[in-house]
């Protein structure tokens, strides 16, 4: 509460500044470029290839963070050049969400209940109760008398699953291009 | 077409990427472990596409409503529903499947990113970096209250516990008006020099040539202590504490030794945070040095004897043009060329080359 005086109402401003770049980014992908995670991975990695490795060791998190963050901001930016009648998008938030958003969002929806019923037994249920019911690690392990390495482990697993079943581009480019054109 | 070896080791890396995920978020890690973390980061590409993938699929999950319709695992007739499940769970998902989640592509990776900062800044929620570019100067106000004024080309994480607020200055220039609290030292940290003050306004400059703090209100204790130790033992006055009052500055070189303790006008050498600079006997390369962090207009001295010459002066930082005008009075350097980017400045006992004119 001590502001002493400077610019109290800046309280917080560069944290909502922060993360703007990523809203127009998100907005940017929603109205159809094609860019993936591939892509933004690619520049995410050359750029920590710059810094000094004992550096990123420090506090890697924070050093990652950055660099996607900047990442994402000039991603807008050079959409924003290329596409400026787009420039509405860009300044819309997140939260906002379209139609079209929305018949996505239950599309998802869809798909992640199928993929979570793929999963092994223990797997769904280690998710559950971590996601449903927000149930410690070490409780899971408890209830389930496993260790808490392997709740761990099953999470990991089951990430892993879900990823490669979320993911279209892995059956290849041809209907990869169709899904630029239904968006 | 995808192989399934290629899905199969693309399986193996997001597996990998989603116990890094996981740990990063549940445990501090030791030394040992960020290093492992970033050679893997520094691996591949894919590593990092996987961790996106990882914090994607989280958020996912998170924000998932379905999950009242999943039973519980020992929950009546789930029995059957397992089997049944089993049975669905084939080497590799149908390609009509797959056909079904192409629309959330570009969905997915949009929200990816946002993941990776709203995941990552919540669940690390410790670490505030904040950082300048070339040319930006910027006035920031911490959650306590204290304004930290950070020069172009600086980079500052915060971390606030409740009994210390913890910065470290990774590289750069800051300027701290601390808010007071004296149960809550606030402690700045470059390389192995540590400051820590109670409610004081104080400057400290880490570069190539060590760490100078430079003290404008009140008083601060300096002491020396190894980084690999920062973190823990921050409220422990170092052995070798220093105390600094007002206008007093000391500069600690990269080996840790320290100057003796020196008077100086503080005003000035926080000039910068008010767009001022000033250089008291400073060679021609720093001080060129020190413009083209503030500016777009880069100036390049060419001449090894010219930049080794030390000038004191006080200029604008914006006004890189009155700087090249002073060394050219003072020095009668030349300037060899000159174009909106670039200023680059000659010997006048240099024969004139290609570029001069």
């Amino acid at each position: 509460m001590a502001t002493e005086g400077r610019g109290p109402s800046k309280v917080g401003n560069w944290f909502r500044d922060w993360q703007r770049p990523l809203r127009r980014f998100l907005a940017r992908q929603r109205a159809g470029c094609a860019a993936d995670i591939d892509d933004i991975a690619q520049e995410v990695f050359l750029r920590v290839l710059r810094y000094d490795r004992s550096e990123l060791i420090d506090y890697p998190q924070a050093y990652l963070f950055k660099i996607a963050s900047n990442v994402s901001a000039e991603w807008a930016m050079r959409s924003s050049r290329r596409m400026p009648h787009h420039s509405e998008w860009l300044t819309e938030l997140v939260d906002a969400l379209s139609p079209e958003v929305e018949v996505e969002r239950e599309a998802l929806d869809e798909r992640l209940h199928a993929a979570v019923n793929a999963l092994p037994p223990r797997s769904r249920e280690i998710l559950r109760l971590h996601f449903a019911e927000d149930v410690p690690h070490e409780e899971i392990a408890r209830r389930l008398g496993v260790t808490r390495k392997i709740v761990k482990r099953d999470i990991a697993r089951a990430y892993g699953a879900l990823r490669i079943s979320l993911d279209p581009t892995l059956v290849g480019e041809s209907t990869r291009q169709a899904a630029g054109k239904t968006l | 077409m995808t192989s399934d070896a290629q899905i199969e080791s693309r399986r193996r890396i997001a597996d990998q990427a989603a116990l890094w995920l996981l740990t990063l978020q549940s445990e501090v890690l030791s030394e040992a472990q960020r290093a492992e973390f970033v050679d893997w980061l520094r691996a591949s590409p894919l590593h990092i596409s996987e961790l996106l993938w990882a914090c994607q699929v989280q958020r996912n999950l998170a924000a998932w409503k379905g999950w009242q319709h999943i039973a519980p695992l020992e929950g009546a007739g789930s029995d059957q529903v397992v089997s049944l499940l089993e049975n669905l769970q084939v080497g590799r998902p149908h390609r009509t499947w797959h056909h079904r989640l192409r629309g959330g592509l570009l969905l997915a990776a949009g929200v990816a990113a946002v993941c990776l900062l709203g995941v990552l800044m919540f669940t690390w929620l410790g670490p505030t970096v904040l950082t300048t570019q070339l040319g930006e100067r910027r006035e920031v106000t911490l959650a306590d209250g204290s304004v930290v004024d950070l020069a172009p080309g600086s980079e500052l994480v915060v971390r606030y516990h409740s009994h210390e607020r913890l910065v470290a200055l990774n590289h750069g220039e800051a300027l701290f008006h601390v808010a007071k609290n004296p149960t809550r030292p606030f402690i700045v940290q470059a390389a192995a020099t540590r400051v820590r003050a109670v409610g004081t306004v104080f400057n400290v400059e880490r570069g190539d040539r060590g760490v100078s703090v430079t003290v404008v209100e009140g008083r601060v204790a300096v002491s020396q202590q190894p980084v690999a130790h920062a973190p823990n033992s921050a409220t422990e006055p170092g052995a070798t504490a220093l105390s600094l009052g007002a206008d007093e500055q000391v500069s600690i070189s990269p080996a840790g030794r320290a100057t003796p303790v020196r008077k100086v006008q503080s005003e000035a050498e926080v000039g910068w945070a008010s767009g001022q600079l000033v250089f008291e006997n400073e060679t021609v390369a720093e001080i060129a040095r020190r413009f083209n962090l503030y500016n777009r207009t880069q100036i390049q001295v060419l001449d090894t004897g010219l930049a080794a010459q030390r000038i004191s002066g006080m200029f604008r930082a914006s006004d890189p043009g009155s700087f090249v005008a002073f060394v050219r009075l003072v020095t009668g350097a030349k300037v060899a060329q000159r174009d909106s980017e670039h200023i680059t400045l000659g010997s006048p006992r240099q024969n004139s080359g290609s570029t001069a004119q």
